[in-house]
Formats: structure tokens, C-alpha cells, sequence
């Protein structure tokens, strides 16, 4: 069960509309080591763990991870607010546009759709935090 | 067969060298964080991204600027809120530690006692608050807009 609560975990106000940067940070919305796939990876893997521990933090972090999601999510948000015709056909930022608009769509920066194969979920303990550790190592 | 290399304080079969000691080969290793870790105060912790200064590794160690929030009651809340997350995955870790379980739940009485404090000026932060102006859950700004944490 989850209960959604009206705020992010850090402020996020970003006075300066910029796509381009936006097109780049969206990759750790919906890239392979973003933080849907954190969410979704420590979610996951908690059912066959077998320590009390383990259950709980990856229940509380995987939790902490749906923050982090609205958190990049706001990013992008604010970093597309009030696009003017040019900076829609902004270099990198255009191609997402043509797909999107202004959604913030879980995508990697490269224009790959989320996906779930890019996390793996095996039901072995040291197999799951060793790549953990991979995938959250890599940005954290 | 005798290897007339080995030194004299080489490990066993089993093991592999580690900076002063043996360790069991091919597995990896965390160090646990030690009981009663040092930790900065809830402000602190909300601008530096961990609760731990032991656990403060910016990447590649690149010297950050401090992120510092402003200071309004929301900002307040979020540092005590950040404070109990960290306790929190901290506590799943080390359930005996007394001294962070007694912060834990005083974070926790002042969290609550502040976001209903919060609420009863700015307007619910959870859908159940209902408070006297009615049912105001879907007043702007959600958190996401530009103006979303100006309170």
C-alpha cells in the first residue's frame, strides 16, 4: 500500500526554460539506470529476499526512489514550461517534441522507450544486490 | 608441489590478499557502517544529500556547492522528512542502535506535528487531511509546478 504525500523530497524551481537539457535528464527518468527502473528493481526483487533487513530496505528505499522519480520528473516539467516555437526545434530537444510534446515520458535520453530489461530481478539474493550495485553505482 | 614464492604471511588456499588482512576469495564485500554514526543536523542533511558525513562521496569527489533550501515551514518539513528517510534505511541496518531510535522518533513526533501544522495553513500535504476550509486536495500548485514549494 502506498499513501501519496503533496510535496517533493528537495525543492525543485527551475526559473530558465531549457529543452536541450531536458532531452539529456529525462534519461535518468526512464533510461536504464533511471529511477523508474530503481523503483521498480528494489520493489521487485523484496519479494523472494530472504532477511527481515533486506525486505525492508529495499521496500524503504525502493519507496525513496518514487520521490526521486517525481523529483526528475519536475525537472524536465519545469525545464519544458513555456516553450517558445524556437526552442521547441532546439537540437536534441526537437526529436523528443515531434513524439511527445511537452509530456514527460519514461524514456531514455537516446529515444528508447523504459524497459524492463534493463534491470533484472532473478530471486537470488547475491545475483539482485550485486546488481543493485551495478545499476545504482552507476548514477546513483 | 611447493610454490618457493609464496610469503610469509600469504593467505590460505581460500583467500585472497586485502590491505593488512585475508579475505575469502571472490566475494565482495560492503563495510557496515559503524553503530552511533555521526550525523549532521536535519538542515544539513536535506544540502548535502546524506544524513551521514561518513557517507558524503560526491561523485568523482567533485566539490559541490552547497545546495541550501530556503527557509520556509515546507523546506522545514522536507529537511526533517529527508532526516527520517535516513534514519529510517539506517534503522533497517542497525535495529539496536538506541541513541538513532530515540532521534528517529522525535523526528517523527516533530514531522507530525509540523505537517499538521502545515496543513492547517497552506492546505493538505496528504488526501486524507481534511481541514476546515473543506476539501481543498486539488487546490494548486501540485509539487511538480514552477510555484509548487513557494510555501
Amino acid at each position: 500500500m502506498f499513501v501519496y504525500e503533496k510535496r517533493l523530497q528537495y525543492p525543485v524551481k527551475i526559473k530558465n526554460t531549457n529543452p536541450k537539457l531536458a532531452s539529456l535528464i529525462i534519461s535518468q527518468y526512464g533510461g536504464p539506470d533511471g529511477e523508474l527502473g530503481a523503483s521498480l528493481r528494489y520493489l521487485s526483487q523484496r519479494f523472494s529476499m530472504p532477511y527481515p533487513e533486506l525486505k525492508g530496505l529495499l521496500t524503504d528505499i525502493g519507496t525513496e526512489e518514487l520521490g526521486h522519480l517525481e523529483m526528475i520528473g519536475t525537472i524536465v516539467h519545469q525545464l519544458t514550461r513555456n516553450l517558445t516555437d524556437e526552442q521547441i526545434k532546439t537540437a536534441g530537444f526537437d526529436a523528443y517534441f515531434v513524439d511527445r510534446t511537452a509530456g514527460v515520458y519514461p524514456t531514455a535520453a537516446s529515444g528508447f522507450p523504459y524497459s524492463a530489461a534493463s534491470m533484472a530481478c532473478k530471486g537470488d539474493l547475491i545475483a539482485d544486490l550485486t546488481e543493485d550495485l551495478a545499476a545504482d553505482g552507476a548514477m546513483a | 608441489m611447493e610454490n618457493t614464492n609464496v610469503h610469509p604471511h600469504a593467505c590460505g588456499v581460500m583467500e585472497g590478499s586485502m590491505p593488512g588482512t585475508c579475505a575469502n576469495l571472490a566475494f565482495p564485500y560492503i563495510p557496515m557502517q559503524n553503530k552511533n554514526a555521526q550525523r549532521y543536523d536535519a538542515a544539513d542533511a536535506l544540502a548535502a544529500g546524506t544524513l551521514f558525513p561518513g557517507l558524503n562521496l560526491p561523485f568523482f569527489k567533485a566539490v559541490k556547492s552547497r545546495m541550501n533550501t530556503d527557509n520556509t515551514p515546507l523546506c522545514e518539513l522536507m529537511a526533517l522528512g529527508f532526516a527520517i528517510n535516513e534514519l529510517g534505511l539506517y534503522l533497517d541496518t542497525h535495529p539496536d542502535d538506541s541513541e538513532a531510535l530515540t532521534l528517529y522518533t522525535k523526528y517523527v513526533q516533530l514531522f507530525q506535528e509540523g505537517r499538521s501544522r502545515y496543513e492547517s495553513m497552506y492546505g493538505p500535504l496528504q488526501q486524507t487531511a481534511v481541514t476546515e476550509a473543506g476539501y481543498t486536495w486539488l487546490n494548486d500548485p501540485w509539487p511538480w509546478e514552477y510555484d509548487g514549494g513557494k510555501k
